[in-house]
């Protein structure tokens, strides 16, 4: 999951899910996957609105990767209150995108998911700073920080990596608006090195930028999440394979050619959401350093390495969260990748 | 004229203030640069959006307002019926987003759940303004139907159908920003495009200008839409300003000795609550939502009967402590809400110039979303006590408001024809007639707002405070941890009944006082029963 501020939802709004049930179960969701006349429909959920970070997908859709693979996809959009494991647990999309914390936890309370690869090998969580810079985790100290909740697991397995006090700095909840740091209402703000950080630069501010990564938070992140029964399930591992096997050519595509995401982004896919080509393009070329290690080149996109995995499970240890190495399956993307 | 002149005048001030004390880095833009920025863009990326969001909220604000003005007349003809349906009301009304978003996009397709979102937030206020209204009917008329051997149904078509469409129009006026508003926040559970798309992706590229732009094109539709509903309903219903007293009087509800009043409640609570874990069951069977996500009522028991892993804090202790923050914020923001609705209300009383100055303001304000807000005013009233008492205000006022607003509108017409009669001048009008009118308003309205006041505290909690119910169910959510997330929706729907049910003891007590007072005092005890929702 990129923008990990779900359930930002505002306003001053109250629901009520028993009253749906009079609205009837005739309309409850699409199944996963379908097939009529040789093409295999099937969701792909989406973390966030539809910008530069699905640029392999909208490369695979427009050129017909998708279609070629005899597979229909719907690529769900998705925002800041939507939970993609849940939505992957519950069948209505095939695949969906998230982050190994997420899927660690949900499958810790019982939900029979795997992460089958991850697009950014390296984690573009960083603390953006602005008047007071904050370039090393020393440097949090008496700063106001801040953190959207849903950053919460991910912030206290750094803290205890870094061996940084909680009652050294001050955190205060915060979304995925930058007004609090750019208003100076806070000294270190929770984003992402390839899009935030972007933005911020765009629009002319003087950012310093901590990784997270560069000072041991060493988790991937934009992983795929499916269900266990996706994999063992012949027919569904075929749509499984064929959906990575052009999802992985589309993002080749994307990677080589960044203007190419960008312009898909800001023309086609995601062109009421206001989307500046500048920006994205940069977004786009920011990304390609996540996306691409030596281990990649080595082993193929996506793939993430025994030592990726292990050094992945140590890290959300740090973070409270028990998780095995059985939580990756990097079984279809060696399927794919051998075969090339 | 008045209303464009405080309108500009409200705009220069806004301006003066971003420049100077709201500079703040450049983050609070004034009028001018928002219309800059709404020049830049063209009107065709607002219009595109707008179409999609103004699709969902207004089939939202026709299928929501149908099921309440169809379950506030059975609820009427029914009355076994009656508080159960009340119950569900309140239910849909204090049902926090973040639990019930993620599970809409699971189980529907993201557009019906946004026509669902814009539907739930219609639902409860429309059915308090159709039972209020029904409830309003001239008594003589119904007894005389009811001496011509007509049951409740044929009183509701012949005498209660007209006498409730003014209550009812006014419901129908608060519902449109507030569908509008339950579209755009449907649209954070994902959406191709939409108002609330478009804000997402300008306050994430730090777009302020647009974001700004955004916020302020979805407040001028919903003011518009509120304009609309009230200009038609003073079209179709030109009566309804100067009904008489008599007519509003409604009936006298049968005095009950304090033990069978007792009796009752507690009967009819036991029926709601019966009625709310059974749907739930329903829900949670009809739409097969996986176990991982969905729970019910048995599982929410079982967790908080089981005893705490040993070794490890007490869970219920943890959550204690929430619920207490919870209900406090609750409390802080429904006294600050209710405070400044009356103070506006009595202002706008006194001085229409007053009225049609600030009216455009204050619709405003309900209808741009708090997460759009929530930065300005996190740098203003801070991250304590000022910003949950400004959170929970803004969203408690506007129902106040109204509420307030529409008993004054409808002073009985004879009561009014008394005072001119007697020459009195305005203050003195006020004082007299209209203060103890708003007064009794005041504690109905408090019904609408009570349980608002925890959607206040829960999204103060999280948006500026990260404490309390609020920011702990975020925190559930994205560690999957959904026993406690629903155990916690629960406490907040339990604590939101109390409230709504205390309110209803202090309207009685407000209201047996005006009655005990002189049964010549037509005007307040009258009110009192009109705006008196079933329960």
């Amino acid at each position: 999951m990129h923008r990990r501020a779900f359930l930002s939802a505002g306003a001053g709004l109250a629901l009520s899910a028993p009253l749906l049930a009079a609205c009837g179960s005739s309309s409850s969701a699409a199944p996963a996957a379908s097939s009529s006349g040789g093409t295999t429909a099937l969701s792909y959920q989406l973390s966030w609105i539809k910008n530069f970070q699905f640029a392999g997908e909208y490369v695979a859709d427009s050129k017909g990767y998708y279609s070629d693979a005899g597979l229909a996809v719907d690529l769900l959009a998705g925002g800041p209150s939507v939970a993609t494991d849940a939505v992957a647990e519950s069948g209505k999309a095939l695949v969906s995108q998230s982050s190994p914390d997420f899927t660690a936890n949900a499958v810790a309370a019982g939900a029979q998911l795997k992460i089958i690869g991850a697009s950014y090998q390296k984690s573009p969580f960083s603390i953006i700073s602005m008047a007071k810079p904050i370039t090393s985790p020393a440097d949090l100290a008496g700063k106001k920080i801040g953190i959207q909740a849903v950053n919460q697991v991910a912030w206290d397995a750094f803290l205890a990596l870094s061996k940084i006090d909680k009652g050294t700095f001050t955190q205060v909840p915060v979304q995925h608006d930058l007004t609090p740091l750019v208003s100076g209402e806070v000294d270190g703000f929770w984003g992402y090195s390839n899009d935030d950080a972007v933005q911020l630069r765009q629009k002319g501010h003087d950012i310093t930028v901590m990784l997270l990564a560069d000072h041991g938070y060493l988790l991937p992140t934009g992983t795929y999440t499916v269900r266990v029964d996706s994999l063992s399930d012949p027919a569904k591992r075929a749509q499984v394979v064929a959906f990575m096997k052009a999802d992985l050519k589309g993002w080749q595509d994307a990677i080589d050619d960044p203007a190419l995401g960008a312009k898909l982004a800001v023309e086609t896919y995601g062109k009421d959401n206001g989307l500046d080509l500048d920006a994205q393009t940069a977004s786009c070329k920011a990304s390609n350093d996540l996306m691409i290690t030596d281990e990649t080149k080595a082993n193929g996109l996506f793939t993430m390495s025994e030592a990726l995995i292990a050094e992945s499970v140590r890290t959300l240890a740090a973070g409270g969260i028990t998780a095995s190495t059985d939580l990756f399956d990097m079984s279809v993307l060696q399927e794919i990748h051998a075969a090339r | 004229m008045v209303g464009a002149v405080g309108t500009v005048a409200l705009l220069v001030a806004w301006q003066l203030l971003s420049a100077t004390v709201l500079h703040a880095g450049g983050t609070v833009p004034g009028p001018v640069e928002i219309v800059r920025q709404l020049g830049r863009d063209g009107a065709g990326l607002y219009l595109v959006n707008a179409e999609v969001t103004v699709s969902a909220a207004v089939q939202g604000y026709i299928y929501g307002n149908l099921a309440a003005i169809v379950l506030g007349v059975v609820a009427l003809v029914v009355p076994a019926l009656g508080r159960p349906i009340t119950h569900l009301g309140v239910f849909s009304y204090c049902l926090p987003i973040v639990a019930i978003g993620p599970v809409l996009a699971i189980v529907f397709p993201a557009d019906l759940s946004r026509v669902l979102l814009a539907g739930l937030s219609v639902f409860f206020t429309t059915l308090v303004a159709t039972t209020a209204g029904l409830r309003a009917a001239d008594q003589a008329s119904v007894d005389l139907v009811t001496a011509h051997g007509g049951g409740r149904w044929t009183v509701v078509r012949k005498v209660r159908a007209m006498a409730a469409l003014p209550s009812l129009f006014a419901g129908l006026q608060v519902a449109a920003p507030a569908a509008l508003l339950g579209a755009i926040i449907g649209e954070y559970i994902g959406a191709d495009s939409g108002l609330g798309v478009l804000m997402i992706s300008s306050q994430q590229s730090m777009q302020i200008e647009r974001t700004w732009a955004v916020a302020l094109v979805g407040a001028a539709l919903a003011g518009l839409a509120f304009l609309v509903v009230g200009l038609v309903s003073r079209l179709l219903l030109p009566w309804s300003t100067h009904l008489t007293a008599a007519a509003m009087a409604g009936p006298v509800t049968p005095a009950r000795g304090r033990a069978a009043s007792a009796v009752h409640g507690a009967v009819g609570l036991v029926i709601g609550v019966a009625a709310i874990v059974g749907v739930w069951f329903a829900f949670l069977a009809s739409t097969g939502v996986s176990p991982f996500i969905g729970r019910s009522p048995l599982d929410v028991l079982h967790f908080l009967l089981a005893a705490p892993p040993a070794g490890r804090a007490d869970p219920r202790d943890h959550l204690l402590a929430l619920s207490l923050t919870t209900l406090g914020d609750a409390v802080l923001g429904l006294l600050t809400g209710v405070v400044a609705a009356l103070v506006v209300a009595s202002a706008f009383a006194l001085s229409p110039v007053a009225r049609n100055a600030l009216m455009s303001a204050v619709l405003a304000l309900r209808a741009i979303p708090m997460v759009a807000m929530a930065p300005l005013l996190v740098l203003v009233a801070g991250r304590g006590s000022a910003s949950v008492a400004v959170i929970g205000g803004l969203v408690t006022f506007f129902p106040t408001l109204v509420g307030v607003l529409a008993a004054l509108r409808r002073i009985p017409k004879d009561s009014a024809d008394l005072m001119a009669a007697y020459a009195a001048g305005r203050w003195r009008l006020f004082v007299t007639v209209q203060a103890p009118v708003a007064l009794s308003a005041l504690v109905s309205s408090l019904r609408v707002a009570a349980p608002l006041a925890f959607t206040g505290a829960l999204l103060a909690e999280w948006l500026a405070t990260g404490q309390g119910l609020g920011y702990d169910m975020i925190l559930s959510m994205t560690s999957a941890r959904y026993d406690l997330l629903w155990t916690e929706v629960v406490i907040v729907t339990v604590l939101s009944f109390a409230v709504f049910a205390l309110v209803g003891l202090a309207e009685r007590a407000v209201a047996g006082m005006y009655r005990g007072s002189a049964p010549a005092d037509a005007p307040t005890r009258s009110l009192v029963s009109t705006l008196e929702p079933a329960a």
